[in-house]
C-alpha cells in the first residue's frame, strides 16, 4: 500500500508501538503504569519475533516475561503498598537531563556499527532483503497440515534421516521442532544447567524473603566465652555470662539458659 | 522481507531507552524492570542474527535466548526477594535513600 511489502509494514507498525510502550515505561510516574506499558512492549516484541519465523519465541515471551515475571513484579508492588513517585530533587534534576544524552550516545553507537557493517556487506545498499535466512526458510515452512511436509532444508540437504536405532530425526521443520532437536543435542549441558539456576534462585529467593522466626534468631547468638562451668568471680567468663543474662528474654528457651547461666 | 538492520536498530532503540531508564529512575522496581526490557533488546538481537545466514540453517541464537529468558527469571525473582526484604527494613524504595551500609 505504502510501496513496501506487508511485512514491512506489520514490522514498522509492531516495533513503533513497542518502542512508544518502552517510553512509557520510563516517563509513567506510577510504577504499576510502567508495569502495564512493559507488558505492551512485550506483546508487540511476541508480534516482531512471530514475523521472524521464531513462534516458540514469542510463546515463550508471552508466558514467562509477560505472565510471570511481570506479574511477580505487579504482586511485590501490591505487598509493597507503592504509591506514584515524588518530585525530582536537586541531584536527580541534573541526572534526569544526563541519562538520555548518554543514551542518546549508546544509540549512536549502536547504529554507526550497524550501518557501517551492512554497508560494507552488501555492496553499497544498507540492506539486502531478499537473501536472508527467514526468506529461505519461508519458503520450506508451511503452517499448514497438508502432506507437503518440507524435507530438505535451504541447501537441499535432508533433515530426514533413516529410522535406525531410537535416534530418529523429527519430520516436521517448524521452528519449535528445530530448536528443540538443536536445545536436547547439542545445548544438552546448559540446558541442565539452566535447571539448577532456577533451583538456586528459588531456594535464594525463599531464603532472602522470609522473616527469620524468633528461634531462629535466639538460638545462634554468639558468646564470648562459654566454658559451661561455674564462673569465677571477676573473669571473663562472668563478664559474657552477664551479658548474655541481659539479652534473655521470657521465652521457654531463655529461662531455661537462664537457671543453666545462674549455676 | 525484513532486513537484518531493521531488527538490530529496533533492539538498539529498546535497549538505549532501558538504560534511560536504569539511569533516570529513582524507584527501585522500574529500575529493575527497565533491566528486563534491555534483556529483551539482547533477545530481539540474538535471533535477528540466528536468521541473517543465507546458507544453511543455524538455530543456536534461538537456543541461547532460551537460556537469557531462563537467567531473567531467576534474577528477578531472586532480586525482588532483596527488594522486598530491603523495602520492609526502611519502609520505601527510593534508590536514593538506601545507605545503611555507608559510613
Amino acid at each position: 500500500m505504502f510501496g513496501l511489502p506487508l511485512e514491512q509494514i506489520i514490522f514498522l507498525v509492531l516495533s513503533g508501538l513497542s518502542i512508544v510502550c518502552s517510553l512509557g515505561l520510563v516517563i509513567f510516574k506510577d510504577p504499576v503504569h510502567s508495569a502495564v506499558s512493559l507488558v505492551l512492549t512485550f506483546f508487540n516484541v511476541a508480534g516482531i519475533y512471530i514475523l521472524m519465523g521464531a513462534e516458540f519465541m514469542a510463546a515463550l515471551q508471552v508466558l514467562v516475561y509477560s505472565g510471570a515475571i511481570l506479574v511477580l513484579f505487579v504482586f511485590v508492588m501490591m505487598l509493597l503498598q507503592l504509591r506514584p513517585g515524588p518530585a525530582l530533587n536537586p541531584f536527580r534534576f541534573f541526572q534526569s537531563r544526563i541519562a538520555p544524552v548518554i543514551a542518546l550516545a549508546f544509540l549512536a553507537e549502536v547504529l554507526v556499527i550497524i550501518f557501517a557493517s551492512n554497508y560494507y556487506n552488501n555492496g553499497g545498499k544498507i540492506t539486502d532483503s531478499a537473501n536472508t535466512q527467514a526468506a529461505n526458510m519461508a519458503k520450506n515452512i508451511s503452517y499448514v497440515v497438508s502432506s507437503k511436509v518440507p524435507m530438505t532444508d535451504t541447501q537441499g540437504n535432508s533433515v530426514v534421516k533413516s529410522n535406525e536405532g531410537w535416534f530418529s530425526e523429527p519430520n516436521s521443520t517448524g521452528h519449535t521442532a528445530l530448536l528443540g532437536k538443536e536445545l536436547y543435542s547439542k545445548f544438552i549441558l546448559p540446558f541442565e544447567i539452566c535447571s539448577l539456576i532456577l533451583l538456586v534462585a528459588a531456594i535464594g529467593a525463599i531464603v532472602i524473603g522470609r522473616r527469620g522466626l524468633e528461634r531462629d534468631r535466639k538460638e545462634f547468638r554468639s558468646v564470648g566465652i562459654s566454658l559451661g562451668g561455674v564462673a569465677e568471680p571477676g573473669s571473663a567468663q562472668e563478664f559474657e555470662y552477664e551479658k548474655e543474662l541481659k539479652m534473655l528474654g521470657t521465652n521457654e528457651l531463655d529461662k531455661e539458659r537462664k537457671l543453666t547461666l545462674k549455676k | 522481507m525484513i532486513p537484518t538492520a531493521w531488527f538490530l536498530i529496533l533492539s538498539g532503540i529498546l535497549f538505549s531507552i532501558g538504560l534511560t531508564g536504569v539511569l533516570m529512575r529513582r524507584n527501585v522496581l522500574v529500575i529493575f524492570m527497565c533491566v528486563e526490557l534491555m534483556m529483551n533488546a539482547v533477545n530481539i538481537t540474538f535471533v535477528a542474527f540466528a536468521r541473517s545466514f543465507t546458507k544453511g540453517i543455524n538455530f543456536a541464537g534461538d537456543n541461547f535466548v532460551v537460556f537469557v529468558v531462563t537467567v531473567a527469571a531467576a534474577e528477578a525473582a531472586v532480586g525482588l526477594a532483596i527488594i522486598v526484604s530491603l523495602a520492609t527494613k526502611q519502609s520505601s524504595v527510593d534508590a536514593d535513600s538506601i545507605g545503611m551500609l555507608k559510613d
